[in-house]
This record gives structure tokens, C-alpha cells and sequence, in this order.
């Protein structure tokens, strides 16, 4: 096992190999599976080394960025990114986290106590480049170079010593694209640093200002949701067309009828998925449906664009666009004249709309005139009406649970789920660590959707690495394949991340291993079903 | 030297003072921020698990009627980091936290020193001298202690090393010396100079002391002037890292202080030249619109306001 330490001057220079490349011996064990059974590690291909900087890891996130053609074209990418660190040091232009910025650059005491909490640095085998703090050191040592005048005065002695050019924000392009911001090195921070908005501040400048984002969070996100109403590309018509497909199909498996309510006005609550769920995972939407109809309650989604789907990929990148997104929700919620907003089973956008919105929608929609809730503490509210008679036995498998980062770390809701799991899965136990501490799925940030070149094989093997050994360890006394296993996570970013682990580890002929949301649990359970809601041949 | 000593004297501490507040006022003025409080929130009633107030069906309805916050929690888990260092301790897996606890207690006990030498000055009790010069024994030791262990650990931890940088080299070596300082006038027997130091600055009149105690303040006072300009200044931060960051998980309601501020700072303009940014807006303009080009294919683009 080696550990290389590139130094922090490499990002700025030619290099023949990448700094820090992946080796399969690096990586960390999972349990019951021998790392010469895994699916190998693919070397960089020649078309990705012809036609991108690989010079990190030899993979890439950022599919769209292409190195400068000529020297007028490196000059003007140094001169924006300049340009955007200004503004991302300015009270107006950026005074959504200037606050974090600012005492993250000057009052870092650099001691790394926050290393071990991040699943990709160990995951990794502790590869200097995932360090924490390793890739804000770049951007502090280019801040204090530019931007402060002991670096201008003093140079080196007070680090300003990392040379800017085309390279340097490229890599650190990538480097801001290898963490999964979430934030669990922030709650070890003994000063209350917190690198993983730091890791997200260079997200936002390469974003706002120059237009750089994976192409899936960005052009093929934020931009497609906004001018035609879905990151899936789902327009008005097409999510109605899938509606009734589910409709149907959940008749046929289940014998229950069930029929979207759509821009129902006055209902007391909008339910907005991810519409990721409705082209993915479409048991779960009708889920919802079943459960929420048999509680009775007077709920509605809507067909506006942007209004069913509940994404905000600016959460990750873009201030701008997070801000577009919340304010077209609340919007359409206030239109409707809904009582509340309820996000679906989807992490980012629950913290989105309910954190992040909360301080960009102000007046007639504050939080306090149309309230923005997670659906978990719902379905905890649900089941303690008594509406709905549950039989746990039906969910008689072993169940562990994944805990989105964006609920419970990053918005304390932690105990609804667990409340639910009790009543109704006899079998369920926690992962470790779990809650507030948990471990990331190595999907969060975005990386879940990030599909192109060689990033899925970074993220299977490296970034979910250390959840997929949480979650064999949850099981460690069940492994054997003849014993259906189910992982909840009620986030549909960590079930994207789990399926491909899953699949890439072959966890389904290994293991016996399934996931889902929670709402399919509970529907399984529900006495009124005559048939298994949860089929396990599907998954 | 010495009418230089009693000067500087005065200017470092008006320097700790007046820097360290202003520093500390730039940042407070900051504005404010998106929410990014991250779990357990300390002065949450569901801390003991790191659970919200969001873990309630139609939670607005209960922060209307008032939380039930512990924010004696927000001071007691901050002196829980400065003075014991708990994350350090249970966290960092290189060595730091003995050598740091060391290191900041001797800073406690070496203002602790000045006080009751300050105090001894007016009240020349026997008692308050002893304990004065425990106070500096003590100081020195754990300083010296502490930062050199840090020294030693940052030299030869390669996980550390590549990121020192010399400034961090020389942030340790001056607790060092001025740790060392102290250290020598109780060794070299000049302790007795500095009650009269001491008078001599709060009187205004050069007296002639050791060369240890000359030494011991000029680096003393040193520190104090450099300290609101330097990393030094982590030890404050902490308040508005966590309490103004962290655990900020105030809502924002109709009309509250929090609502017309925010109304004030969507006003900004903003001036990101991304493509699908519009430069001069101000931010509650480009969360209004689109780019006029995007217009086009845009059902999203209804007008709304913010």
C-alpha cells in the first residue's frame, strides 16, 4: 500500500502521470468481498488522455471541460477564475456563505483532525489528494497569493506559493469534484471549519462565473429543469403519460386503484418527487399514492415545470440556480394554496427547498406562510394515527438503514425513520456509525448522477467504497445469497448510488442484497395489501 | 529602551484589543448567511441525538410557539473545546492534542501571571506574589512544553509537514521563545523585575529591569499586537463558527428581523458572468428571471417575485 503525498505545486504542472492514480491495493477492504474477485480497475483509456487533463487520478468528473486550445484561451480561463474569487469574496456578490468562506481561508489551523472522518479519504486508503483539507489548501494558498497582502508581501513564507494557471483550476475542478459535501469533517473541526462548503465555494465560482459544472449537474440539470421543467427531461406531457402508466401498472400488481391528484387547488398538501422516482423507480411515487390515500389525506402534486420535480442541483454548485429553482417551488405551492410543501424521498432537495430555501424565499413565502417539510416525519405521523392498520411479519427480512446526509446530518431529522422501521420491520437493525454520524452513500453532491467517462468507476470504487462495507457489516450474520436483504434509503441520490454499487459488486447473486425508499416498506406492511408490495425479482 | 518598553507596552494591548475587535466586528458584519447548520445542534431540545425541530410535522407551527432551546449549551460546548480540546482529543490521530492542551493552558495560565502580577502591583500581598509566580512557573512549562512538541511534530509528521508553512513555523516559535522568556526570569532569578516592570508601565516611568524581563515582555507584547492579525485569532472565531454558522438554524418568518434582512440582501447586485448568470442583476432578479434568450422553450419562467 502506498500513500502518495503529490505536492500542492503539482496541480499547476505538466505532468507525464496523475498525481495520486487509483491502485486497487490503496483501496480498503469490504467485507466479504476479496479484492482479486472485484471487477478490475479499467486504466484510463487513450481517447479520455487525448482529450482531458486525467492528471489527478486519472479519472475525470468534468466531461465538458476541455483544456484551452491556445494561449489566449488559458489566459482568459486564469483571468475569469480571478475574476470569480473576487466576487466570491464580495459581501453582494456572494452573501450567501461569505461568512463560511472567509473564516475557513483565514482560521484553518491545518492540525487534520477532520481527515479520518471522510469515507473517500479512508476509503481511498488515506491518498493525500482526498484529504479534507487538501484541496482547500490549493484554494488558500491561491487566496493568499492573490488576495491578501501577506501573500503579496511574503510569498511563500505565508504559503502563497501554488501557481495559477489553466491546469491549476482544472484540477482543482476535479478535486472539488471528489468530495461528497457532506459535511461530516465540518463536525470535527476543533475551530468550525467546515471544508465541505469550502469544497462546494469552488463549485460555485467555477459555476457562476464560468459556466464549468459537470455537464449533469448543470447544462443536463439545474438548466434543463429551469427551461423545461425536469433534470429527466420530462416535460408536462410526458409526466402525464407516465402517471397513468403507473396508475395502471400499480392495478395490475396490486389490485389497489390509485389516481394522482393533479394541481388539486386548496389541498392541504403538495407532494413533489424527485421525478427521477417516476422514470426509475416508479413503485415509489405510487407508494406515496397507496399510503397516503389510505391515511386519507387531501394531497396533490403538480404538473407545472419545475413543480414536479423536486431537484435543485445548486445545492452542490450554483447559488443562482438554487435560488431559481426554490422560488419557482414555493411559487407553484402558493398558487395551489397548499397548507404545506412535502418533498418525496430525495435528500438534496428536502434540505434545498427547506434549508437553503428558507433564506432565499422571504415574505408571503417565508417558511412561516407555507411551511417545507421532509416526508419522513410524516410517515411517522401516519402510522401514529392509527389510519392504517400495519402488519410488521410482512416485512420479516433483514433491514438496515441508510441515512441521506442531507436529512439527518445536514437537517436532524433522525428519528422519524427509525420510529417507522421499529413499528413496522421487525428485522431492522442500524449500520455503523449511523444517524448524524453516518457515512455518506458516495453519491451525494451530485457524483450519483455523474455518469460520464470513467467517474462511476471513481465513485463505485473509491467514494462508496466505505458504505458498501457499512452495509455488509450490518449483515456481517446473514450474508448467505438465500436470505433477502433490503437496504432503505429513503433518498433517491443514495438509491441511484446503491443500485450501481450494487450492481458493480454484484451484490444481488453475492448477497441477496436489495434497496428501496421507506414508503415501500410501509406499503408492504400495509394488512390492506393482498400481495408483497416489494417484489424482490425486480430490483 | 525602557520609555520604549512602557510605550510599547500600552500599544500592544490597545493593539490586542482595538485589533481583535475590530477583526471580530468585520466578521459579525458579515451578511447574513444561507442556513448551514449542520447536526447535533447543541442548543437543540433533541441534541443528545442530533435531532431538529424539523423532525416535526408542520414544525413552522412549533417554532411560532416558541422553542424550547438550551443556548447555555451553545457557551458551555464552545469552553469545551477551549478548554479541553475534545474534538482535538478525540478526533486527531497525530499527536496534537496533548501538546496543543499544553500549549493553550499555558496561554491561560500566562494571562492569568499578568493579571495577578497586574494585581500585585496595587495589592502586594506575599500571597498574591506566590501564587503570581506559580502562575508564571506553570505558564512557562506548559508553553514550552506544548509548543515544542508541536514544533517536533509538524517537522517530522510527513502528514503535518506539507502543511506548515514557514508563517506556521514562526506562529510556534514565537509561543516558543516568549514561553522560554518566561521560563528564564524565574530561572535566572530576575522574577523579582517584574512587578517593577509592571509598575512602571501603569505609572508611565522607565525603571531600569533584567534583561529577562525586557526580553519576556518585548516578546509578550509582541504577541499581543501580532495576535489580532495572525491565526492566533482561531480561538475567537469558534463563537461564529459555531454559534453563527453551525447551530444557526433560525427560520425565517413573516416579517421578523431575519426576513427584512434577507429582503435588504436579495436587493445586492450581483455581477457572476457565467452564461447563465445576468451580470448587474440583483439577486432577487436572476432568481426572478431567466436570461432572455432562455425565455423561449421556458414553461419554468412565470413570472414570480421574491
Amino acid at each position: 500500500m502506498a500513500i502518495k503525498r503529490p505536492p500542492f505545486n503539482d496541480v499547476s504542472k505538466d505532468l507525464k502521470e496523475p498525481m495520486a492514480p487509483i491502485e486497487m491495493e490503496d483501496l480498503i477492504d469490504i467485507l466479504g468481498i476479496d479484492k482479486s474477485e472485484e471487477t478490475p480497475l479499467e486504466p484510463t483509456s487513450d481517447s479520455i488522455k487525448n482529450s482531458y487533463d486525467w492528471y489527478l487520478d486519472g479519472h475525470v468528473a468534468l466531461s465538458n471541460l476541455y483544456p484551452p486550445k491556445s494561449k489566449e484561451e488559458e489566459n482568459e480561463i486564469v483571468r475569469k477564475f480571478l475574476s470569480g474569487f473576487e466576487k466570491l469574496l464580495d459581501p453582494k456578490n456572494n452573501w450567501t456563505m461569505l461568512q463560511i468562506l472567509k473564516t475557513g481561508l483565514d482560521y484553518c489551523v491545518r492540525c487534520q483532525t477532520c481527515s479520518e472522518a471522510c469515507h473517500v479519504f479512508v476509503g481511498s486508503g488515506r491518498q493525500e489528494i482526498y484529504r479534507p483539507t487538501y484541496r482547500i489548501e490549493i484554494l488558500r494558498r491561491i487566496y493568499k497569493k492573490y488576495f491578501t497582502p501577506e501573500g503579496k508581501l511574503l510569498g511563500s513564507f505565508v504559503g502563497a506559493d501554488v501557481d495559477l494557471n489553466w491546469k491549476t483550476i482544472y484540477r482543482l475542478a476535479e478535486l472539488a469534484h471528489r468530495c461528497n459535501l457532506c459535511r461530516r469533517c465540518a463536525q470535527r473541526c476543533p475551530v468550525g471549519i467546515d471544508n465541505g462548503y469550502l469544497a462546494r465555494e469552488i463549485r460555485v465560482l467555477l459555476s457562476q462565473e464560468l459556466g464549468i459544472s459537470p455537464a449533469e449537474i448543470l447544462e443536463k440539470g439545474s438548466r434543463l429543469q429551469l427551461t423545461v421543467g425536469s433534470s429527466t427531461g420530462l416535460s408536462p406531457m410526458a409526466l402525464k403519460d407516465y402517471l397513468e402508466f403507473i396508475e395502471e401498472d400499480t392495478y395490475e400488481k396490486t389490485g389497489i386503484k390509485i389516481k394522482f391528484p393533479i394541481n388539486k387547488k386548496g389541498a392541504d398538501i403538495l407532494l413533489i418527487h424527485n421525478a427521477g422516482e417516476y422514470v426509475s423507480w416508479y413503485e415509489n411515487p405510487a407508494a406515496f399514492a397507496i399510503l397516503f390515500d389510505a391515511a386519507g389525506i387531501n394531497w396533490t402534486i403538480s404538473d407545472e415545470p419545475v413543480g414536479y420535480d423536486n431537484i435543485n442541483y445548486g445545492l452542490w454548485n450554483d447559488d443562482i440556480e438554487a435560488a431559481r429553482v426554490v422560488l419557482r417551488q414555493a411559487k407553484i405551492g402558493k398558487d395551489l394554496g397548499v397548507k404545506r410543501i412535502v418533498i418525496g424521498e430525495c435528500g438534496h432537495s428536502t434540505k434545498a427547498f427547506c434549508v437553503i430555501g428558507d433564506r432565499i424565499l422571504t415574505g408571503d413565502l417565508a417558511s412561516s406562510e407555507l411551511s417545507r417539510e421532509s416526508c419522513l416525519p410524516l410517515f411517522w405521523e401516519i402510522y401514529k394515527s392509527g389510519a392504517i392498520k400495519f402488519d410488521p411479519s410482512k416485512n420479516n427480512f433483514p433491514v438496515t438503514l441508510h441515512d441521506p446526509c442531507n436529512m439527518v446530518r445536514n437537517m436532524g431529522i433522525v428519528m422519524p425513520q427509525r420510529n417507522v422501521l421499529n413499528a413496522i420491520a421487525p428485522r431492522w437493525r442500524e449500520m455503523h456509525p449511523n444517524g448524524v454520524n453516518n457515512y455518506c452513500c458516495g453519491g451525494g453532491s451530485g457524483f450519483a448522477i455523474m455518469q460520464g467517462l470513467n467517474f462511476p468507476q471513481w465513485r463505485n470504487k473509491v467514494s462508496s467504497r466505505v458504505k458498501l462495507n457499512q452495509i455488509l457489516n450490518a449483515f456481517k450474520e446473514e450474508l448467505d445469497p438465500g436470505i433477502p436483504k433490503y437496504v432503505c434509503a429513503p433518498c433517491s441520490n443514495c438509491k441511484g448510488t446503491i443500485r450501481d454499487l450494487f450492481e458493480h459488486y454484484k451484490c444481488k447473486d453475492k448477497f441477496n442484497l436489495t434497496y428501496g425508499g421507506l414508503v415501500e416498506l410501509m406499503v408492504n406492511s400495509m394488512v390492506d395489501m393482498k400481495k408483497p408490495y416489494i417484489s424482490w425479482e425486480e430490483y | 529602551m525602557n520609555q520604549f518598553m512602557v510605550y510599547f507596552a500600552w500599544f500592544s494591548v490597545i493593539c490586542f484589543f482595538v485589533g481583535s475587535f475590530l477583526k471580530l466586528l468585520k466578521i459579525n458584519n458579515m451578511p447574513l448567511h444561507l442556513r448551514a447548520e449542520l447536526y447535533p445542534v447543541v442548543h437543540d431540545s433533541k441534541y443528545s441525538y442530533g435531532g431538529s425541530y424539523m423532525e416535526d410535522v408542520n414544525y413552522v407551527e412549533e417554532v411560532r410557539k416558541g422553542l424550547k432551546n438550551v443556548w447555555v449549551n451553545d457557551i458551555i460546548e464552545i469552553l469545551r473545546e477551549v478548554l479541553f480540546l475534545d474534538r482535538v482529543s478525540e478526533y486527531n490521530i497525530y499527536g496534537l492534542w496533548f501538546p496543543s492542551l499544553l500549549l493553550h493552558w499555558g496561554l491561560y495560565i500566562l494571562f492569568g501571571w499578568i493579571f495577578l502580577s497586574v494585581f500585585s502591583v496595587f495589592w502586594p500581598f506575599y500571597f498574591l506574589i506566590q501564587l503570581s509566580s506559580i502562575f508564571g512557573i506553570l505558564a512557562g512549562i506548559f508553553g514550552v512544553l506544548g509548543s515544542f512538541i508541536l514544533i517536533l511534530r509538524r517537522i517530522f509528521s510527513q502528514e503535518l509537514r506539507i502543511y506548515t508553512t514557514p508563517l506556521d513555523f514562526f506562529n510556534l516559535f514565537l509561543l516558543l521563545f516568549m514561553f522560554l522568556a518566561t521560563l528564564s526570569t524565574f530561572l535566572f532569578d530576575a522574577n523579582h523585575d517584574i512587578l517593577k516592570y509592571l509598575g512602571s508601565v501603569i505609572s508611565f516611568r522607565s525603571v531600569n529591569v533584567s534583561n529577562f524581563v525586557i526580553v519576556q515582555f518585548l516578546l509578550f507584547q509582541f504577541f499581543l499586537f501580532y495576535f489580532p492579525f495572525s491565526k492566533y485569532m482561531h480561538a475567537p472565531i469558534k463563537y461564529w463558527t459555531w454559534h453563527a454558522i453551525m447551530w444557526d438554524d433560525a427560520l425565517t418568518m413573516k416579517g421578523n428581523k431575519q426576513d427584512l434582512i434577507l429582503q435588504e440582501q436579495l436587493k445586492y447586485k450581483q455581477y457572476w458572468a457565467a452564461p447563465h448568470a445576468i451580470p448587474g442583476a440583483s439577486w432577487a432578479e436572476v432568481a426572478t428571471n431567466l436570461k432572455v434568450e432562455e425565455r423561449g422553450n421556458n414553461n419554468g419562467n412565470k413570472k414570480t417575485t421574491l
